[in-house]
């Protein structure tokens, strides 16, 4: 495998012959020898023999191949000296006692063989389970998904408690550099950072313990995807701990993390790709929803400018303040466009701010109310407001106001009555307004509030779709809700609902003058 | 200052820096009997206004030379002239602004030649009046009949009772009819800056003021609501 290429020996566990080992050993021969002592009057020389050989194998099952071989040797010494005559020498007098000393080396070889690979036996299936808890539970962790950097996060935090050394993954940037980060900076310093980016770029491990660069303080463990690398696996080990076999569990968990990391990346790139698309697909809608409703107009108003710069031979006397009037109603249509395209604009990249003051809902009724008079002309207007004060920006809430009554006036039949109606309940303002049109096909209600939608029988109606958008923005920046539905009896309502929060203000009236 | 002729044909000085704008404004206003003279920066602007002393200013607040809004405190440090800010939409803050350093009133663009007769007419009239500093002891306004000496006030013939502070509010916006007045500019001359008096205060007695006055309060007549800025009496 690539990634174990020029894998270096040099990490594997040095066994050496240390103090604790020689200490173990010595007492169980002492014990041995005093408990030898203690029998040799009742017993048999075999007897004690056996007794040496049980301090071996013990010595060998709880302290290793090492120490149960000096065990052997002591014990060969302990029971020359002691119990062999002439006792109390290392003289051997009886040339059958050499035999015993063989049987014993040779008993104490094999226990110790067979100790350590029970140990052996034991210590690897330990850590195989280790190893697969630990690969279990990032396992675990990985599935819970995110983007790079919370997987990043999470690997950090999982490596840290599992197998309680420091960790850090870095990630490698569309141009396979790392990505320089201030916490892994700081940490790893400049050359650290050189030794991990040379993993990467090699493919291999490098670092402590490693045949590459291993004056490293760190081992950094290359993260390879199915395609490139994608970032940097680095272990830290705690100063006095035993060494980590760099065969098993980091490369491992170093696999499974690489395949997060390119699935967590993958999956970025095709959110960027969707926004775009998205980002692509509004803005053609836009361009060509703009296209229409600039130049309905604005062909309409040349035409008609044109018509009366250079009026035709027989042009009839009213045609002159027909096609002004026509000019005037199209400039109007224009203005509202834009200045909503303008609104939404402000309301949406935050640079509207609600100014929130108490204000009687008759107040800001009537303001709206004031400035559409002449668009409303004679149509019937029907206002039932009680009498409530209102927290709200009057400047903002005029504007819903003012486009709410005019798709009122827009979507339903001239002549018709049109009806504003405010109260409050359950410390909620509400308003509706509610026109005698065909009101909103099924299904319509929420979509009436997108940017750009405009309904089935909107289509010939001007207008760009953005003027319950703005509502929408608006009331929502007051925390408050908007609603479209039809009256039972037929007709568009929109409900406004604004929150009253704190306590309206109460001035107590003077007197008559 | 050549009174007589201005009385007849006053002159409006244009400090506008959009052409086609001045254009109708001067077509509208020419055919309706007044002088202009135009600018189109505020230094063109402030060298007319000293030589030919005109009648009435419109300042558009959005000058390419620096700021309508200094212009106009500057020549109000000199002049009583009115001045007529013409502003976008959606600048509450900067037609406030204007107001309280003393411009006279406002037109958003875009605004059509009745509203800006209209307008022109008001300030001239406010205008006359300072320069007589004649105080007219009744003052009528549509149905509402203001009696200054005996403090009665009529509406469409019928005596209304007002509270001490609604004659007051009611007083100003009389005295100032058709022109816009900031809250600010209302707090100070109503309560003559009494601490903690807010734009709810003036609210609140508007409110009472109108469901006097008006037949239906939220289709007001003559209490106009100029949302964020203030109050104007509808002449």
């Amino acid at each position: 495998m690539a990634q174990r290429a020029g894998w270096p020996q040099a990490l594997a566990v040095k066994a050496s012959l240390d103090l604790r080992q020689l200490a173990t050993a010595l007492i169980a021969v002492a014990l041995a020898t005093a408990g030898g002592l203690l029998i040799f009057r009742h017993l048999d020389l075999a007897d004690v023999a056996m007794i040496y050989i049980l301090c071996i194998t013990v010595v060998a099952t709880s302290h290793g191949q090492w120490a149960a071989l000096l065990a052997s040797l002591m014990s060969v010494a302990a029971l020359d000296f002691f119990f062999i005559p002439p006792r109390f020498t290392f003289v051997v007098q009886d040339i059958r006692h050499i035999g015993t000393f063989g049987v014993m080396l040779g008993v104490g070889w094999v226990v110790a063989n067979l100790a350590e690979r029970i140990r052996t036996q034991t210590r690897l299936a330990l850590e195989r389970e280790r190893h697969t808890g630990a690969l279990y539970r990032l396992g675990a962790a990985l599935a819970e998904g995110g983007d790079a950097v919370a997987i990043q996060a999470r690997v950090e935090e999982h490596i840290r408690q599992t197998l309680g050394m420091p960790a850090l993954v870095l990630l490698a940037d569309r141009n396979g550099q790392l990505a320089p980060r201030a916490s892994v900076n700081a940490a790893l310093g400049r050359d650290e950072l050189a030794v991990a980016q040379w993993a990467m770029e090699n493919r291999a491990p490098a670092g402590r313990g490693t045949g590459s660069l291993p004056g490293a303080r760190g081992l950094f463990l290359p993260l390879v995807g199915s395609e490139a690398p994608v970032g940097v696996l680095a272990l830290f080990q705690e100063p006095g701990r035993n060494g980590t076999d760099p065969k098993g569990l980091p490369l491992a968990l170093a696999a499974q993390i690489s395949l997060a990391l390119e699935r967590a990346r993958l999956a970025e790139g095709r959110a960027e790709e969707r926004l775009r698309a998205d980002h692509e697909q509004l803005r053609s809608t836009l361009l060509s929803s703009f296209s229409h409703d600039l130049r309905t107009p604005l062909g309409t108003i040349t035409g008609a400018t044109t018509s009366l710069l250079d009026p035709g031979p027989e042009a009839a006397p009213g045609d002159q303040r027909m096609l002004l009037l026509t000019i005037h109603q199209e400039s109007c249509r224009l203005e509202r466009l834009v200045n909503n395209l303008l609104e939404l604009t402000k309301l949406e990249s935050g640079q509207v701010q609600v100014k929130k003051e108490w204000v009687p809902m008759e107040e800001v009724v009537g303001s709206a109310v004031s400035r559409m008079e002449e668009q409303l002309g004679d149509r019937p207007l029907t206002l039932n407001l009680r009498e409530a004060w209102v927290p709200l920006d009057p400047v903002l809430l005029e504007q819903v106001l003012l486009n709410l009554l005019d798709n009122a006036l827009k979507f339903s039949p001239p002549g018709s009555a049109i009806e504003i109606e405010g109260w409050v309940l359950e410390g909620r303002a509400r308003l509706t307004v509610t026109d005698h049109g065909p009101g909103f096909t099924r299904g319509e209600e929420e979509r009436v509030f997108e940017k750009l939608y405009r309904g089935g029988q909107s289509a010939s109606v001007p207008g760009a779709g953005l003027g319950l958008a703005i509502c929408r923005a608006i009331i929502q920046a007051h925390g408050g809700t908007i609603k479209a539905a039809n009256r039972p009896q037929g007709g568009a309502r929109i409900t406004l609902n604004l929150p009253i929060e704190g306590t309206p203000p109460e001035l107590a009236p003077d007197g008559p003058s | 200052m050549n009174a007589a002729m201005s009385q007849d044909h006053p002159l409006v000085l244009i400090i506008e820096d959009e052409a086609p704008l001045r254009r109708y404004l001067r077509a509208t206003l020419q055919a309706f009997g007044y002088q202009v003279a135009e600018a189109s920066t505020g230094d063109e602007g402030r060298n007319l206004l000293l030589q030919q002393s005109p009648d009435v200013v419109l300042l558009d607040l959005g000058l390419p030379d620096g700021d309508g809004l200094d212009l106009a405190r500057e020549i109000r440090g000199w002049s009583r002239v009115p001045i007529i800010i013409v502003s976008a939409r959606g600048k509450e803050e900067d037609k406030i602004l204007a107001l309280d350093v003393g411009a006279d009133d406002y037109l958003t663009k875009p605004f059509g030649s009745g509203e800006l007769l209209a307008r022109i007419r008001v300030a001239l009239r406010h205008s006359a009046e300072n320069a007589g500093a004649v105080i007219e002891p009744v003052v009528v306004v549509g149905p509402l009949r203001m009696d200054f000496a005996s403090r009665e006030v009529t509406l469409d013939g019928s005596m209304i009772h007002l509270s001490p502070n609604e004659y007051g509010l009611l007083a100003v916006l009389v005295r100032n009819a058709g022109k816009v007045l900031t809250h600010r500019q209302l707090l100070h001359e109503v309560w003559g800056g009494v601490a903690g008096a807010q734009p709810t205060y003036l609210r609140v007695y508007m409110a009472s003021l109108r469901k006097k006055l008006e037949p239906d309060p939220a289709r007001p007549r003559l209490l106009l609501t100029e949302p964020g800025v203030g109050y104007r009496l509808k002449l």
